[in-house]
């Protein structure tokens, strides 16, 4: 009896301690099967050493690859650069700056005529009168105009308000004496407005009005001073 | 009644393992070997006690103890450059294997004589018969 108790004393302790050396293997076990488990999927940190050797040697000739594309396109800016520096920019500037000339966005000085009109007790100028003489002006080879300093561009209207009045541009109001300006070629258009009878120079003494031509080598007509807005128009690609 | 306890014990380890957090991965090379030590050593333990010479105080010395200095080793093997627990991995599964043998012949013999048992009583069973 005493024996058997001893017995299954011992049975219980060896029972005991396999449990107990169970748990911790098995424990141990899971932990790692996890560990690696995890690390096989996270990235770098995980891999053996010869996948990482071999990940490195892709990386490796990537980078060759790019670094090499990085300088092709690094050699093409520089060619770039140098072809805007040679010509493109400087072209595209004249451009920008001949276009700015045509539309009167630039004080532009040159030989021409200055024509002053003046209103006479027997008849005043009229606005019929002004834009007779600009599109005279413009016909004869006029460059740049302007009257009492004002310049006439393309979207300049000359009108007659109340009968009293002439204004340009719609608000800028102006009087007699007309200061009108014209670039161009001084013959041409000293010619075209002094024809005989049909010329305006005689036109307007005929109609008893006062009119003065004078041919200048050094004429300085100043900028449009407004704002080109348009509303309804728009570029037609 | 040690075959319940041992069973327990794995769902315990189980769920205890599944518990605990994961380790980093340097420390999962000390892990591992400790792991195949212990193995080593409860197969030892299982062919021993076959062999009706087991020890409980040699098993559980030795479950603890290798694990410990197959740890020891590799860190000392990690320090020289060397993967010395590549030499322990050798040890431990080649004993395992051996352990693995002793087992299987001890229940191949099992097998043979329960068999050889059978065919004398059936033997015994005919001669009765025929007479």
């Amino acid at each position: 009896m005493k024996f058997k108790i001893k017995n299954n004393k011992d049975k219980m302790v060896l029972s005991i301690i396999s449990a107990l050396l169970a748990v911790v293997l098995i424990s141990l076990s899971v932990i790692q099967f996890k560990s690696v488990e995890r690390y096989q999927q996270s990235d770098v940190e995980g891999l053996r050493d010869d996948e990482l050797k071999t990940q490195i040697a892709s990386y490796q000739s990537r980078y060759n690859e790019t670094e090499e594309q990085y300088e092709d396109n690094l050699n093409k800016i520089n060619e770039y650069k140098q072809t805007s520096n040679d010509n493109n920019s400087t072209t595209l500037d004249d451009e920008v700056s001949d276009a700015k000339t045509l539309l009167g966005l630039t004080d532009v000085t040159g030989k021409g005529v200055i024509i002053t009109l003046t209103d006479t007790d027997e008849a005043q100028y009229t606005s019929e009168n002004l834009r007779y003489l600009v599109n005279e002006l413009k016909y004869a080879g006029a460059e740049a105009i302007s009257i009492n300093e004002n310049r006439i561009v393309n979207l300049t209207d000359i009108v007659t308000i109340n009968e009293s009045y002439i204004v340009i541009y719609g608000d800028v109001r102006i009087s007699s004496p007309y200061t009108v300006k014209a670039i161009g070629d001084t013959s041409y258009l000293t010619s075209t407005l002094n024809m005989k009878n049909s010329g305006f120079v005689d036109l307007m003494r005929s109609s008893g009005l006062d009119i003065n031509v004078v041919e200048s080598t050094n004429i300085t007509i100043p900028k449009y001073t407004k704002e080109f807005s348009t509303e309804y128009m728009k570029e037609d690609n | 009644m040690t075959l319940i306890f041992i069973v327990i014990g794995c769902l315990l380890g189980l769920l205890v393992g599944f518990l605990l957090p994961t380790i980093p991965y340097s420390a999962s090379t000390y892990l591992a070997i400790a792991i195949i030590a212990a193995l080593d050593s409860v197969f030892g333990g299982f062919a021993s006690y076959v062999k009706k010479n087991f020890d409980m105080k040699v098993f559980v010395s030795g479950f603890f103890v290798n694990a410990i200095l197959a740890m020891l080793l590799t860190y000392l093997g990690e320090k020289l450059n060397v993967d010395i627990y590549l030499a322990a991995i050798i040890v431990f599964v080649g004993r395992m294997f051996n352990n693995l043998g002793i087992i299987r012949r001890y229940f191949l013999y099992k097998l043979d004589e329960k068999s050889q048992a059978k065919k004398s009583s059936k033997i015994k069973d005919s001669t009765t018969e025929n007479k």
